[in-house]
């Protein structure tokens, strides 16, 4: 059976199931799921202000922080270097109230000295919701701010930054769908500044770069594989997602379009690589072979040794396992004329349920050179556990078969593994959890734990006891469902150097119910 | 490769169990006294999965043919030419590499229909590539109508006077060509039937590789009882009419889609296929648009101008933020389960069972009702607009919400159009009913809704109502299966002259003595619906629905459908399967030998030990032939 009828299956079975299973309340729903942003919606807390819109400073033990308080919702938060070092935060942010479409502000924050939050710009289009493949230079150069409104210059005139909205029609005819492909998350361009505009729709890869005239231009457009599904009222028309992988030096990136499942054994990756002329090879074919009969939940394109990978996680295709957990596939990419598949060079049967997500990262923790994967997986059924585990590599994508492990408490919160916060050169672990900031150091490359068990530091989060609410929701589960929340929601963590110093900050951006959202910077002391 | 198993051993033993269930079916229909059902049953055997079966006058000798296209996976070879450099040699070499891949492969088989009603192969298949995205049977003079990159082909016999055979067939290209066996004439012989081009015009899914079956290309547009073409351009649908000279090559109108709903990735574009029916009542049909997420709660209509021409889409419903005509509860809305009330007449109680099945009327007014069909429910020709909506009780714990998700009650408001489309502010009609009748997911629709069942013209309604205990739900986790009851329930309509829009007294009378219960099996192991009993097909040739029994295991039953929409509880017929269907899509009921009646295709999936090819199936074939 083709993938795709599996997941016709699944979908059907798991509808019918659901039918039965929702209406008698047998399955409660894991506590992730009762913890929704609509719930957090839900709880309007009646007596706290919201905090006075500027910047704060606190010291507190171990560390100084910054908080700056926006007047609205934060959409999407962006890093610009800075050509002396360090970085500011670029923030587009939607207006306090309910004026959907009042336009939005965007504003730079420096952290450097006392901080600075300035607004840039308060007519950004209202529809403009997110960036993806932020193109800047500092100083001297152009960045694009992209969003699903059109071709209007944005210009900021601030003689530090020049901004471009991507607006309107970008080429002549038929491009109106491109417009709102900037919207989705088609495209993961990461952290890096692009050196292409990508955008994607049925069909086709488009890639807009900067002209001579400092202009936008359209300077490739690239075929994409079209599946069609038959739905009940209509044709389902869908390009596979598109990852774009950063190459060094002025290589243009390389795209990878997949993983398309073929059967419930083969998946098929498309590169695209632009830095090849048309007819010169561009569209290679490699495939990857599973295991056995599975169904892929999520999947990651990375350089593993300076050769492409495909990541996967996956679940038996044909079974339906309620409390299964995920398995994670590691495939060497390269093109396959028989295409028939490369099998994984890595098996894991990871400890997360499927209902949790795990976070694979490819870095080199020992610092011998060669790229290690590191695996990050919430354990249990209510992921009261995080598991770090990392698989130390040998070369040319091949890895150890012991792994190294640790296991720490962390439930159910969020997490950055990777940079080395108290300066030991080993990569450290931040968890968020139960209203605390935790830092777990990493331990040298000889020792069998990845971090150690207890943690370096742990400082409570902002808010963590003064104004918190206590959310009971009542369903079918009869109160089983209780989440808390202190105030915000959607927290996002994130670690950048934002000093210059060569040593990462925290960096939290928060949201906040009260409507005015806060992005939080913790620097450690030594 | 396929193989006509008619005479073989397994083919016997099939026959014998077919025969000792027609004879158990005989003897229980006795009892009843009416004339005795009968199929034939023919097995072929396919190198993979059917991906489209069609019935058509291939050859236009009078009788019908099966078209069928496989979509398969097999080890195969490729031969790579390269230029190398070789050692101790100088300049460059030409090297052919042969490479095993696994490739996909379509063939197109045809069989023949014979004078005795089986069918013969018509030999070699025709290797098709993936450029061909569709068939269907189209009008007479192009019985096979092929939709591919490129426009519309059309199957012709290869001897064909003037057929040109379109260089796309895997013919002139060795990839794709499939393994050859015996029964399909020697891979040197050329294929019986040749693609002609006919159309040239770039379909939607053009470049998507993909062979999508039963697509509702081909459709009568003009009233005139011949299939006409309505092609899926990418922002159109062209119109291509069939006159007196066969399908015309040249549209006569192009239709354009309304803007595409908003797709929640720009990766992804919902294209829209259309329904086609007349709702007006002049003989001409209309498109209607649903939209792919909301239904019938935000469609489009484009009415017939005749010639193949449509005018402009419409919204009946307006724009679906700001209407209100369904928000309101008018007085008396949410009558009775089973009961009817006629606005514009006088208000009759059709249900026999009324007091039975009575309960408060405790509904939750901030629920409000919502389109869930237009579709002529009155057979007046003109389609009415059908709002439905939960009666909830008050909630008193688990045991009564369970009793309510097993045998839920649904009130029923029937609006008329009026001139301009729109659905008329009071209803016409109102009626409650137990069961579920519109629900279930995109994939896998109930069973149920509106279904003229007793061939009177007017639609009668099919609801549902489901039987499990806490404890098997709960068993589900350690069995991983569970078996859901499912019993029918039947509104037949009764009366004429329209739902009370013209001042007649149409009304719904619940059918009693049903005993048309089953199971609905659910298997995690397996990951496939089985066995969901359904109303179709007129075994019979009475004009009336059939219902086809399939939640008891290897037996397949038919109940004969009787005047005022009666099933007897025995059935009429009881086929006796090697095994229990698989898979829902795997038992099919189609008329395909276009003798009115029915028949019934059931495909099973043989072993296969090599990973990652297809497997091959055997198509099993219940035809109509001693009718009644």
């Amino acid at each position: 059976m083709s993938r795709q009828g599996m997941e016709t299956k699944l979908q059907a079975v798991l509808s019918a199931g659901l039918w039965v299973l929702l209406w008698i309340g047998v399955l409660a729903a894991p506590p992730s799921m009762a913890d929704s942003g609509e719930k957090a919606k839900a709880a309007t807390p009646s007596g706290p202000l919201p905090p006075e819109v500027g910047i704060q400073h606190e010291t507190g033990e171990g560390y100084r922080r910054l908080q700056a308080v926006v007047p609205g919702r934060i959409l999407s938060l962006r890093t610009l270097q800075q050509p002396q070092g360090g970085s500011s935060l670029l923030l587009l942010v939607a207006p306090e109230g309910d004026d959907q479409e009042a336009p939005r502000a965007l504003f730079r924050l420096s952290s450097s000295g006392e901080g600075e939050l300035v607004e840039l710009s308060r007519t950004i289009p209202p529809e403009t919701t997110s960036w993806q493949g932020l193109f800047a230079e500092t100083a001297s150069g152009p960045a694009f701010l992209d969003g699903p409104e059109g071709l209007s210059r944005l210009e900021m005139g601030t003689g530090e930054v020049t901004l471009h909205a991507v607006t309107g029609d970008l080429a002549e005819g038929g491009k109106t769908r491109a417009r709102r492909a900037l919207a989705g998350p088609s495209v993961a361009a990461g952290e890096r500044l692009a050196n292409f505009l990508p955008m994607v729709e049925v069909g086709r890869l488009s890639l807009f770069q900067l002209r001579d005239d400092r202009e936008l231009g359209l300077t490739r457009e690239m075929a994409l594989p079209i599946a069609a599904q038959r739905k009940a009222r209509s044709l389902l028309l869908t390009s596979p997602p598109v990852t774009e992988l950063p190459r060094a030096g002025q290589e243009p990136s390389l795209f990878l379009v997949g993983p398309e499942p073929h059967g419930d054994r083969r998946l098929r990756t498309l590169f695209l690589d632009p830095a090849l002329e048309e007819g010169e090879g561009q569209a290679v074919e490699a495939w990857s072979q599973l295991p056995g009969p599975e169904a892929v939940d999520r999947s990651w394109y990375a350089w593993l040794d300076d050769r492409p990978v495909l990541l996967v996680t996956t679940l038996r295709s044909d079974k339906l396992g309620l409390l299964e957990k995920q398995k994670l596939r590691l495939f060497r990419l390269a093109a396959d004329r028989t295409r028939a598949g490369r099998k994984p060079t890595l098996e894991v049967l990871t400890e997360t349920r499927h209902w949790y997500q795990i976070e694979p990262q490819i870095l080199d923790i020992t610092g011998d050179g060669r790229d290690d994967l590191v695996v990050i997986q919430p354990e249990g059924l209510g992921a009261g556990k995080l598991v770090v585990e990392a698989f130390i590599g040998l070369g040319g994508g091949l890895f150890r078969q012991s792994s190294r492990r640790s296991v720490i408490g962390a439930e159910d919160g969020i997490w950055h593994f990777g940079k080395d916060l108290n300066g030991d050169g080993a990569a450290d672990l931040v968890v968020l959890a139960e209203d605390e900031i935790r830092i777990f150091t990493g331990t040298p490359a000889h020792q069998r734990r990845v971090v150690d068990r207890k943690a370096w530091r742990s400082f409570p989060l902002e808010g963590s006891s003064s104004d918190r609410t206590v959310e009971i929701s009542v369903g079918m589960s009869d109160g089983e469902n209780q989440s808390e929340v202190n105030g915000f929601s959607n927290t996002q963590l994130r670690l950048q150097d934002t000093d210059g110093d060569g040593r990462s900050e925290i960096l939290l951006s928060r949201t906040s119910q009260l409507g005015r959202d806060i992005v939080q910077i913790y620097w450690l002391g030594s | 490769m396929p193989k006509l198993l008619f005479s073989s051993p397994r083919s016997r033993r099939v026959l014998q169990n077919c025969a000792l269930a027609v004879l158990l079916g005989l003897t229980a229909n006795s009892a009843s006294g009416r004339e005795k059902l009968e199929l034939r049953h023919q097995a072929i055997e396919l190198p993979g999965p059917p991906a489209a079966i069609v019935a058509a006058d291939v050859n236009q000798d009078g009788l019908q043919d099966l078209v069928v296209v496989v979509v398969y996976t097999v080890w195969d070879e490729i031969g790579i030419e390269e230029t190398t450099e070789m050692d101790q040699v100088e300049g460059l070499v030409e090297v052919l590499t042969i490479v095993p891949a696994l490739l996909d492969h379509r063939e197109l088989f045809v069989f023949l229909g014979t004078e005795n009603g089986s069918y013969r192969s018509a030999g070699r298949p025709l290797p098709l590539d993936s450029s061909v995205l569709s068939i269907e049977a189209g009008p007479t003079a192009a019985p096979i109508v092929v939709l591919t990159d490129t426009g519309i082909s059309l199957l012709r016999p290869a001897d064909f006077e003037g057929a040109e055979p379109q260089s796309q067939t895997a013919l002139d290209d060795p990839v794709d060509q499939g393994p050859e066996s015996e029964d399909s004439g020697a891979p040197n012989q050329p294929t019986p039937f040749v693609l002609q081009p006919h159309i040239a015009s770039r379909p939607v899914l053009a470049g998507t590789s993909a062979f999508i079956p039963r697509l509702g290309l081909m459709r009568d547009l003009n009233g005139d009882g011949e299939l006409d073409l309505l092609f899926p351009a990418p922002h159109a649908f062209e119109i291509y009419l069939t006159t007196e000279d066969g399908l015309a090559s040249t549209p006569s109108s192009r239709w354009s889609l309304p803007s595409d709903p908003t797709d929640a990735s720009p990766r992804q574009r919902h294209y829209p296929l259309p329904k086609v029916r007349d709702t007006d009542g002049d003989g001409q049909p209309e498109l209607l648009l649903l939209h792919p997420d909301r239904g019938w709660r935000e469609f489009y209509l484009a009415q017939n101008s005749g010639n193949g021409q449509f005018s402009p889409a419409l919204q009946p419903l307006g724009d679906p933020d700001t209407r209100n005509w369904l928000e309101e509860d008018p007085p008396g809305a949410g009558g009775n389960p089973g009961e009817s009330q006629n606005r514009n007449g006088s208000g009759e109680d059709g249900s026999e069972e009324s007091s039975e099945n009575s309960s408060d009327d405790s509904s939750d007014a901030e629920d409000s009702f919502e389109i869930v069909l237009f579709d002529d429910i009155d057979g007046d020709g003109r389609a009415e607009f059908l709002a439905q909506r939960q009666i909830d009780q008050e909630s008193e714990g688990m045991r009564q919400e369970l009793a309510e998700a097993k045998r839920p009650n649904f009130a029923y408001r029937v609006h008329q159009q009026g001139a301009d489309k729109t659905p008329a502010t009071e209803p016409s009609l109102e009626f409650s009913a137990e069961g579920y009748a519109f629900d279930g997911g995109d994939e896998v629709a109930l069973p149920g809704g509106f279904q003229d069942l007793d061939g009177d013209g007017d639609q009668d309604l099919v609801t549902i109502t489901l039987d499990f205990s806490l404890l098997q739900a709960v068993k589900i986790l350690a069995t991983r299966q569970i078996g859901i009851g499912l019993d029918f329930h039947i509104w037949c309509q009764e009366g004429s002259g329209g739902l009370g829009g013209l001042g007649g007294s149409g009304s719904f009378r619940r059918v009693s003595g049903l005993d048309l219960s089953g199971k609905f099996n659910l298997d995690l192991n397996h990951l496939r619906i089985q066995q969901l009993s359904q109303f179709k097909g007129d075994f019979d040739g009475d004009g009336r629905q059939d219902f086809l029994q399939m939640g008891r295991g290897k037996k397949i039953s038919i109940h004969r459908g009787r005047e005022g929409c009666a099933y007897p509880p025995s059935p009429d017929l009881t086929l006796t399967l090697e095994e229990p269907p698989r898979d829902l899509s795997l038992v099919q009921v189609r008329d395909l030998d276009a003798d009115s009646l029915s028949d019934l295709l059931v495909i099973h999936p043989l072993e296969t030990s090599n990973p990652g090819v297809t497997s091959p199936v055997r198509l099993d074939l219940y035809l109509s032939g001693g009718g009644k």
